[in-house]
């Protein structure tokens, strides 16, 4: 070799630091003598690489050095760090509050996003470990037509009895249905979704009852039912024991009796549920055969096996399986069975969740721990820079520290420590501000768990986390910039307060950026609330409205006596309803099969919701004819199968011809983007005729928009007199159609506007900091330019133009990033949506501009309006 | 009974040293327990192994000449005490005392 490779210096320099001197020169002269020879055999690179490990490994006990001064514990001077910083806090109040607050809510927000976080986390912390070890659910993977494979927890109503009997190892099992219906006692009369469960439900898994036993649960007619609906129905009364009255589609009436009360589920598990009986109820209602596979109702199930080793066993003997389910039931294809641990997480993302809760889905997660991390981070720069404005009126103190031996990591660590109570003050502002933004924010996506719902002990470790995070973000930059100054330049005088630098500069460009960022989501999606109000959406949305019934009895039995209302136009019954309860299916014409939207409708729908007609005519489903084979198509449907003469054209459907007999206007379904939209507007539908069994929605329109109030009172009136155990189940159908993108802007408007304020705040408050921390630095040169005859104006402009650099940047870099990050996020959720303009963006801009230079204005006016013989005759 | 105890470690290091013969340091010691041992050692665990025998009194150190090879640094060389002597003829006799009790009819492989 021409050169001679060196060890890497770092590491000797360490090895000098920490081994005891008499034992230098042999460890150093050792480890050469080894490098020499890794050199060779294995070149430089590798050798450097066992040089610094086997340096590493010389580190033990008997080769470091101790140290020779042992201190006395420090307590007078932590006393004093306590008082100093006390002391300064207290005589720069207003930069504490901006700060205490500021960190504060960008806390709380961090305690939201843990609360979310936490869901997750503690999901299913209700089951004992143990109790559920051997529990196992049934993952149903299925391929779709357009070729896209889903997983969900369900599994076909004969699957796992028929498994049970046939295959040895499966202890017991417990399938987990959902329904609707409606229940009643006495006066009491409500609709409610009632969860259904196998005999073994309370054996293979615990509830604690408030009241009665489990065993109950054996009697094929109890339901266990939790505190809360205990109270809606039975008040003060003892529920133990007393029945209650259920009536379910079909017109199948139910008697059941309070078997127990069950104790608060926590929100974030498996099994939810008010009330809970057993799953034979469902065969009844549903009016399906148990060992009917072609039955598409699947519920989830759960398995026990005997020991968990035969899991693996167990899902072969499942496979056979799948043909049988495949053979009976053609509308989706499995492709197998799969048996996962019922403790295994999986999240909406990828799986499909049957009847149970399922964890949150990854996405909406990490935007929020995301946000809550950049206001975070925003509220960390901040603190930065206010303490680095407040350390400029300190140096002295750390001259004089220094000078009397406080070495550089004393004076860090003083500073660390500083921050550290800084943060502690502004953690229980966090704590305290959480008790509204929590609620607040979970109330708003539905989430009901509250931080009392929380494992404390993990949110304890999560808050000291969160304290020290926070306390070395903010405060590890002005601790080595304050601790490595010269304490005999410090004590001369000729370390003035820094200035701003590159770094601070950088911080406050992003802050006022992204205050730009979410100023314009916040207009946007209030103008895009406004504007979805007004869209039209291909019928009469604006005069309907409609009333869940149980059977095509209760229709008939209000009908005549509505339509003799003259403020009602038209009154119609239906199963699907647009904008809500329709699936997608495929149709067949001519042998070419179609994925189009499936609506079943019943008498006199499409009249009433209003659909223009373009040709042919609407269905009449009196006539017997029309309800054995007629449908009514769209415009997109035409354009999806690529013809314009549809008319008496014949369509397979669910395994039944049908005749096109009218092609309607297109309607929007409803304002979300979903995966099976095909020409970005409207969806291929088919109108096909409902079992009347099935018809579960009346739909009333009225003769004028002012009417729709009077027209509820009216229907209110009839359905009180003819169906009076009947619960009013009404909706507006402006509500119904549009009612979750409301929400959804709502949401978002609240979320962005906070985010707005927040963000101005914080933003506001450091550039105040800094200008302050400028002013300080020049108010001799102000003084002196005074003097000279300078104007106030003059003054302002000077300083200012430092500032309005950085803020016109952050305003370009900030429209910029809000035009396309709001543009995106618009585009992923809706289809209809006014973009984003160029006004929006641009008045946005405008305003946090002039929110900045008026901070600065305010700031530098105060300095320049000051008597110039003070600021000279400073020192 | 001994009042001093040595493990194994210890007193493969400590009879190395006496085989190497005035000639004992660190990395000679390590090699040489590399070679004839097969066995890979670090030389750290080397290092410490002697530091315990000198504090044990079975190893006394005095430092060399300097060496080219080390960058000028000086070796340390490991010399065996008396009572380093002593323990090993201890041990070496509890041993044979030992095998001199089995038979060789019960040392099955």
């Amino acid at each position: 070799m021409s050169h001679i490779s060196t060890p890497p210096k770092w590491i000797n320099t360490m090895l000098r630091r920490l081994c005891k001197e008499q034992l230098l020169e042999e460890i150093e002269g050792d480890l050469l003598e080894y490098y020499k020879y890794w050199v060779l055999e294995y070149g430089a690179k590798k050798a450097n690489k066992l040089y610094i490990w086997h340096a590493i490994k010389f580190l033990r006990p008997y080769a470091l050095k101790r140290n020779k001064i042992t201190h006395p514990t420090p307590i007078a001077m932590y006393k004093n760090y306590l008082i100093v910083s006390l002391r300064n806090f207290a005589k720069n109040r207003v930069y504490v509050a901006i700060n205490a607050i500021g960190l504060g809510i960008a806390l709380a927000c961090c305690i939201t996003a843990y609360l979310v976080l936490a869901y997750n986390i503690e999901f299913d912390d209700f089951h004992d470990e143990d109790k559920v070890a051997d529990i196992y659910s049934i993952h149903s993977h299925y391929r779709l037509q357009d070729g896209r494979n889903v997983k969900s927890i369900n599994a076909p109503v004969p699957l796992i009895p028929i498994v049970a009997q046939e295959i040895a190892g499966i202890e017991r099992f417990c399938r987990f249905h959902r329904e609707f219906g409606t229940v009643q006692h006495g006066s009491n009369v409500f609709n409610e979704g009632i969860a259904f469960a196998d005999s073994t439900f309370f054996d293979m898994f615990d509830f604690p009852l408030i009241q009665g036993t489990h065993q109950n649960f054996k009697d094929r007619h109890s339901i266990f039912i939790n505190q809360q609906m205990a109270e809606k129905y039975f008040g003060e009364e003892d529920p133990l024991g007393k029945t209650l009255d259920l009536t379910f589609i079909n017109d199948t009436k139910i008697q059941v009796m309070v078997g127990g009360i069950v104790d608060k589920i926590p929100e974030n598990s498996t099994f939810g549920f008010q009330s809970i009986m057993r799953f034979e109820h469902v065969q009844n209602i549903n009016q399906f055969d148990p060992n009917d596979w072609s039955n598409w109702r699947e519920p989830s199930t759960f398995v026990q096996l005997v020991s968990p080793e035969n899991e693996t066993l167990i899902e072969k003997q499942l496979i056979p399986y799948v043909k049988t389910r495949n053979e009976a039931y053609d509308q989706t294809h499995v492709t197998s069975f799969q048996l996962e641990p019922f403790k295994k997480a999986f999240s909406r993302d990828d799986t499909g969740g049957g009847y149970v809760g399922m964890r949150q889905p990854s996405a909406p997660l990490i935007v929020f721990i995301s946000m809550a991390a950049i206001i975070l981070l925003i509220a960390c720069f901040n603190l930065t820079n206010t303490t680095i404005a407040m350390a400029s009126k300190r140096l002295k103190e750390i001259g004089v520290r220094k000078a009397i031996g406080a070495s550089k990591s004393n004076i860090m660590g003083q500073f660390i420590f500083e921050t550290l109570i800084m943060v502690f003050i502004a953690m229980w502002v966090g704590l305290a501000m959480a008790q509204y933004i929590v609620p607040a924010f979970t109330d708003m996506w539905g989430i009901g768990l509250t931080l009392s719902d929380l494992n404390s002990i993990n949110f304890f470790i999560a808050m000291l986390v969160l304290l020290f995070a926070a306390s070395m973000l903010a405060g590890v930059y002005p601790a080595i910039f304050n601790g490595r100054f010269n304490p005999i330049s410090l004590l001369k005088g000729n370390i003035k307060a820094q200035g701003t630098n590159l770094f601070t500069k950088a911080l406050l460009t992003i802050q006022f950026a992204l205050s730009v960022v979410v100023l314009i989501g916040g207009v946007v999606f209030m103008q895009n609330s406004k504007f979805q109000e007004g869209i039209r959406l291909g019928y009469d949305k604006d005069r309907l409205m409609t009333a869940v019934i149980q059977s095509n009895a209760e229709y008939d039995a209000i009908k005549n006596e509505l339509i003799q209302y003259p403020k009602i136009e038209e009154v119609g019954v239906t199963d699907h309803h647009i904008a809500g309860g329709s699936y997608m299916g495929v149709i067949t014409i001519d042998t070419m099969e179609y994925r189009v939207r499936h609506i079943g409708v019943g008498k006199n729908y499409l009249e009433t919701v209003g659909l223009n007609l373009k040709d042919g005519r609407l269905l009449d489903l009196d006539r017997e004819a029309d309800q054995q084979n007629a449908v009514v198509v769209n415009k997109a449907f035409l354009d999806h199968i690529g013809t314009q003469h549809a008319l008496n054209q014949t369509v397979t459907l669910r395994q039944r011809d049908y005749k096109i007999v009218g092609i309607v206007d297109n309607h929007i379904n409803n304002l979300f983007k979903n995966n099976n939209l095909v020409d970005g507007k409207s969806e291929p539908t088919i109108f096909y005729p409902a079992n009347p069994a099935h018809y579960k929605l009346l739909v009333v329109k009225s003769r004028r928009i002012e009417d729709i109030y009077a027209v509820r009172d009216e229907l209110e009136r009839i359905w009180e007199k003819n169906l009076p155990h009947r619960p009013f189940d009404f909706l507006f159908q402006d509500r119904y159609a549009l009612a979750d993108s409301k929400e959804t802007n709502a949401n978002l408007k609240k979320i962005f506007f906070f985010l707005t304020v927040l963000g101005a705040i914080l933003s506001a408050s450091g550039l105040f900091a800094l200008a302050s921390l400028n002013i300080e630095k020049r108010s001799k040169e102000i003084g002196i330019r005074k003097t000279l005859g300078a104007s106030v104006s003059n003054i302002l402009n000077l300083i200012n133009r430092e500032f309005a650099i950085i803020l016109v940047l952050s305003v370009v870099l900030g429209s910029a990033g809000g035009y396309f990050l709001t543009e995106m996020l618009l585009e992923t959720i809706y289809m209809l949506y006014i973009a984003v303009s160029i006004w929006t963006v641009l008045i946005c801009g405008v305003f946090i501009f002039l929110i900045g230079i008026s901070t600065t204005s305010t700031t530098i006016w105060k300095a320049a309006k000051a008597n110039p013989i003070k600021s000279l005759r400073y020192e | 009974m001994r009042k001093t105890y040595i493990g194994e470690l210890e007193e493969v290091v400590l009879l190395v040293t006496v085989v190497l013969d005035g000639q004992a340091y660190g990395v000679a010691i390590t090699q040489e327990i590399e070679r004839q041992l097969n066995r890979k050692i670090s030389v750290s665990a080397v290092h410490s192994t002697l530091h315990r025998l000198a504090n044990k009194g079975f190893v006394t150190s005095h430092m060399g000449g300097a060496t080219e090879d080390r960058g000028g640094r000086r070796k340390r060389f490991f010399k065996i005490t008396s009572a380093g002597s002593q323990i090993l003829q201890e041990i070496q006799s509890v041993r044979s005392h030992l095998w001199n009790q089995i038979s060789p009819n019960n040392l099955t492989i």
